[in-house]
């Protein structure tokens, strides 16, 4: 387990950053999907909505790895490595971002995928590897 | 071999698109970064430019080839590409025109490096990513 640094959580906190979540299948093909519910629960703890999850779903609670890369509108980014905790259908948490979500597209979400942060990398242009934490 | 659709070769050529790579690392892990620099090459193949020799380009020339590619075209357009790198590139006239316009960006945003290799990429799948659509097979 890791905490992710303040720019980082500052990053996956930002509206207008895009956000995109690479899984990977137990036969080692990569899927990389946009979603832009990523949102930093705390420090240690990534989260995202279930809306239309397929294969990023299946991945994983398969090999239960994920990545999660961030870029700024500046250009600033940063890769999270993580490991799936679990889904949550209901709770406090899922019905906060299931009303966030249903505020902006009018979509109900099928729940919340929980992710224990690991390790965390600079992936902007200046210092592109560099590992933070 | 599949051929990208269209709207994804559109995509790709519009300024304000933004792409990421997923490679896969040697313990199964996956790196992920954003690339600026793909385009299509024809309508069966992408290429980007390498501008670093960091944990992508490693992992693709030790023989992990496989990647997907998430492109996003704002605001609400997105589309995944699958594929496996088919070659690298040191010299050679693709090598030049990737150099000729990458070089001079870096310069002008004040980041030290160059192009060192152009990958291709073979297409092998396409989805759409945009919401309403999300994970339908295009291609």
């Amino acid at each position: 387990m890791a905490e992710m640094p303040e720019e980082v959580v500052a990053a996956l906190s930002d509206p207008e950053s895009l956000k995109v979540v690479a899984t990977i299948s137990p036969t080692g093909v990569p899927n990389a999907a946009i979603v832009a519910t990523v949102f930093p629960l705390d420090r240690k703890t990534i989260i995202f909505a279930d809306l239309r999850l397929g294969k990023t779903r299946e991945n994983l609670t398969q090999t239960k790895k994920f990545t999660v890369a961030v870029l700024r509108p500046n250009l600033e980014a940063y890769q999270v490595k993580a490991t799936f905790g679990h889904f949550e259908e209901r709770g406090a948490i899922t019905n906060m971002i299931a009303e966030r979500v249903f505020e902006r597209s009018r979509l109900q979400p099928r729940g919340v995928v929980y992710g224990v942060v690991e390790e965390v990398y600079s992936a902007s242009l200046g210092n592109p590897g560099t590992r933070l934490v | 071999m599949a051929r990208l659709p269209e709207e994804v070769v559109e995509a790709l050529e519009s300024d304000e698109r933004k792409c990421m790579l997923a490679t896969v690392n040697e313990d199964g892990s996956l790196n992920l970064v954003p690339v600026g620099s793909i385009r299509a090459i024809g309508d069966e193949k992408l290429a980007y430019a390498c501008c670093v020799d960091g944990r992508t380009t490693r992992n693709l020339k030790e023989g992990r080839k496989k990647v997907a590619i998430a492109i996003w075209k704002p605001r609400l357009e997105g589309f995944q590409v699958k594929g496996t790198l088919q070659e690298m590139h040191d010299s050679g006239e693709l090598f030049d025109e990737f150099s000729s316009t990458v070089n001079p960006m870096m310069e002008t945003m004040g980041i030290d490096c160059r192009v060192q290799h152009v990958a291709v990429i073979k297409v092998t799948e396409v989805y759409a990513l945009t919401l309403a659509i999300a994970g339908e097979r295009m291609a």
